[in-house]
């Protein structure tokens, strides 16, 4: 019986939202961010022959997993998530890969900002076939200059004595960190246990 | 001996670009040397190849394992400070040499205090402000505790308080400097010898008093 599973995860994340005093608004906003693909699936699905209830179970699953994961994603800063992942087993180039997103995004985003104003300031309207010739410049350009940036970069790590196999970083868990871990091993087992009584 | 010889150094790019020509000179142990030259002169290729990103053609002598030993601060802290935190991207150098975690802790703390940057640790990196960033960049290498800092333009988009501030921190480390710069007022001010490329070869090597042969210095452009 599905929904009551879904209704034990779900009050668990709504005690995880409350305990670390998650902004609701956020989660919600990012858990609706699944809708797309959510939709998508349930176009295709209605296309075969899915039973209503393997629907509902799909939809179920889909918005519960997305929850869970705005919930991490806004009670937990990125730096102490990324280290988690490394020390959970995730390879460290693909750690060092994730760290580098995040810390060079904004500046790439800025950098693009900034060369569009170089355009604006010089564009001044029509000619709309020649633009795209521009845009192309612009994206190999901004291309270019992450390339080299990335070269720079790693010019920056060797000298620092960098090497590809990196050890995971010791983390160290404090009283909240381990009722974590057990309250929700604790539902997992909640939840696998009022199905199995359900069945019998 | 000295700390560092180098010896007919010649460099190349792979468009056949001439970078460096026959370079030879020498840095005694905490010796400040003020690398000068117009732009595309050679200074940053030569801090490269000294630091061993290139490889030149002539000699590189380091009293000591040189990767250990010379330690290069970019001219754009964003090359440099690749980690999320603070504490990371400081921790990175001294983790790779395989210290213990409390001695990393004890360098980061250290480096983190010479910069006048105590308790930033928990910062992350890309909302540091221009002049905090360069700060950790020196920090990042500082914490290796090289004896040859390789410095490209420390002071280039400081505002004079920043830079007045960034001058004394280097003065305060106490350890031999290469830095490549235009600005000749910091190399009067902290520097003992001056080395001038032009068009990668080395025209102009001795005491900073040169940079007062104005003569000398219009013949070559610098002012």
């Amino acid at each position: 019986m599905p929904l009551w599973r879904s209704a034990i995860y779900l009050l668990y994340l709504a005690g995880l939202i409350m305990l670390f005093q998650a902004p609701l608004w956020k989660v919600c906003k990012r858990t609706l961010l699944v809708l797309p693909f959510l939709l998508v699936v349930l176009v295709f699905a209605a296309w075969s022959a899915t039973s209503p209830e393997r629907l509902l179970l799909l939809v179920q699953k889909a918005l519960l997993s997305a929850a869970a994961l705005a919930v991490l994603g806004v009670g937990t800063d990125f730096p102490p998530l990324i280290k988690g992942l490394h020390r959970l087993g995730l390879p460290g180039t693909l750690v060092m890969m994730l760290s580098f997103m995040y810390r060079y995004l904004e500046l790439l985003l800025a950098e693009a900002k900034r060369m569009e104003i170089a355009r604006n300031q010089r564009y001044f309207g029509g000619r709309y076939l020649q633009q795209f010739r521009v845009l192309g410049n612009m994206i190999g350009n901004l291309f270019l200059r992450a390339f080299e940036r990335g070269e720079r970069v790693y010019q920056a790590m060797v000298l620092r004595g960098y090497s590809a196999q990196s050890k995971p970083e010791k983390v160290t868990y404090n009283i909240v960190d381990k009722l974590t871990v057990v309250s929700a091993l604790g539902v997992l087992v909640l939840s696998v246990g009022t199905e199995f009584l359900w069945r019998f | 001996m000295a700390l560092l010889v180098v010896d007919k150094l010649s460099y190349r790019y792979a468009d056949e670009r001439q970078a460096l020509k026959d370079v030879s000179f020498e840095i005694q142990r905490g010796e400040r040397i003020g690398l000068i030259g117009l732009n595309g002169a050679g200074k940053s290729t030569l801090l490269l190849c000294l630091a061993g990103v290139l490889k030149p053609q002539g000699r590189i002598e380091v009293d000591g394992d040189r990767r250990r030993t010379v330690g290069l601060v970019f001219q754009d802290p964003n090359d440099q400070l690749f980690m999320t935190t603070v504490y990371d991207d400081v921790a990175f150098g001294p983790h790779n040499l395989g210290l213990a975690m409390e001695e990393v802790r004890l360098r980061v703390e250290k480096a983190l205090q010479l910069v006048d940057a105590a308790g930033f640790e928990e910062r992350l990196t890309h909302h540091l402000s221009f002049g905090e960033k360069k700060r950790i960049a020196l920090a990042t290498v500082l914490a290796m505790q090289p004896e040859l800092l390789l410095l490209d333009e420390p002071t280039s988009n400081l505002d004079p308080k920043r830079r007045r501030e960034f001058l004394k921190i280097i003065q305060d480390t106490e350890k031999a400097a290469l830095i490549a710069t235009h600005d000749l007022d910091m190399v009067r001010q902290i520097c003992d010898r001056v080395i001038i490329l032009q068009a990668g070869r080395l025209v102009v090597e001795g005491r900073i008093d040169l940079l007062d042969d104005l003569d000398l210095m219009r013949q070559l452009e610098l002012i």
